[in-house]
């Protein structure tokens, strides 16, 4: 008796739409959460890279001014610049020491800054690397980036984000006397 | 019936969370953007005056590129703050704060982006 109606239960199809509707909702919500995460990751990534990018910049308008002013113009560079034997430009040197320093202050400036400038899912910011080579600067920074929503059956609450930026200076094309553009 | 009865009030909150999510986050990525430009723009021109109105058409063609309405382009407001006095001081640090009301003008994102002016100004 009691086997039949176990039997008759298992036959009995009603409820079968709440249970795929249960399903299809859970892994909704699953790709839902998993997206915001995923899409929070990539906002943060590219605040970071801005940053990044201002303070490569700010590091490389450094000026090496002793390697900048050496070899001077003169009567015989004069005459080999009119016969086309002038010599190829370097580069603009930077001096790389204050980069460093530069670069430095503008990420700790960042990273103190509002969640208006930087993305509030950043928890810490750090300079990893600050390559110059005397043209070019090479900045690396990585920070930690809280997720929006926790996973418990995942077991991550941060993750690692980097980001690498070079930048080096170019001289501005035309005709200068005296710092004022002619052509 | 019972499809229905279970289906809109699980999976509509859910929608309505997406299209929330998605607009709010391509605002500020679209805000995080411009505020970048415009303070770019700012600490390369040569003057204050220049300055401030190439950081505000810089704001409106970007605004107008990324597809926002010429009634949106004229809502988004530009705040320029600098560390000195004048604002293109050499070395000084220039932020511009984006701000841009949503349409029903129930969200505002407010996001900023520093930059720093060239000692050789």
């Amino acid at each position: 008796m009691a086997i039949n109606r176990i039997l008759k239960f298992l036959k009995k199809d009603d409820g079968s739409i709440s249970v795929i509707t249960g399903g299809l909702f859970l892994l909704t919500l699953a790709l839902a959460v998993t997206l915001s995460n995923v899409a929070s990751i990539a906002m943060a990534k590219r605040s970071l890279t801005q940053a990044t990018e201002a303070a490569a910049q700010r590091g490389a308008r450094n000026l090496n001014t002793n390697s900048y002013y050496k070899g001077q113009f003169n009567e015989i560079t004069m005459v080999k610049n009119i016969l086309g034997y002038s010599e190829a430009d370097p580069g603009i040197p930077i001096d790389c020491q204050r980069a460093e320093v530069d670069v430095f202050n503008a990420i700790q400036d960042w990273s103190h800054g509002g969640t208006a400038l930087k993305r509030f899912e950043i928890t810490s910011v750090n300079l990893d690397r600050v390559d110059c080579d005397g043209f070019q600067v090479d900045v690396t920074t990585h920070a930690k980036t809280r997720l929006a929503f926790l996973l418990p059956f995942m077991n991550i609450e941060t993750v690692n984000i980097s980001s690498s930026v070079s930048t080096e200076n170019k001289r501005s094309q035309g005709f200068y006397l005296f710092g004022i553009r002619i052509a | 019936m019972e499809f229905s009865a279970l289906a809109v009030p699980l999976f509509i909150p859910i929608f309505i969370f997406l299209n929330h999510f998605s607009a709010t986050s391509a605002n500020e990525e679209m805000a995080r953007s411009l505020a970048r430009e415009a303070v770019r723009v700012f600490v390369l021109s040569s003057n204050e005056s220049d300055a401030n109105s190439a950081s505000e058409q810089a704001i409106r063609v970007g605004a107008s590129y990324m597809g926002f309405s010429s009634d949106e382009v004229q809502r988004i407001s530009l705040e320029i703050s600098c560390s000195a006095n004048p604002c293109l001081t050499p070395n000084a640090r220039v932020m511009a704060t984006v701000i841009i009301p949503s349409r029903d003008s129930s969200r505002v994102t407010r996001v900023s982006a520093q930059e720093y002016v060239s000692p050789w100004q």
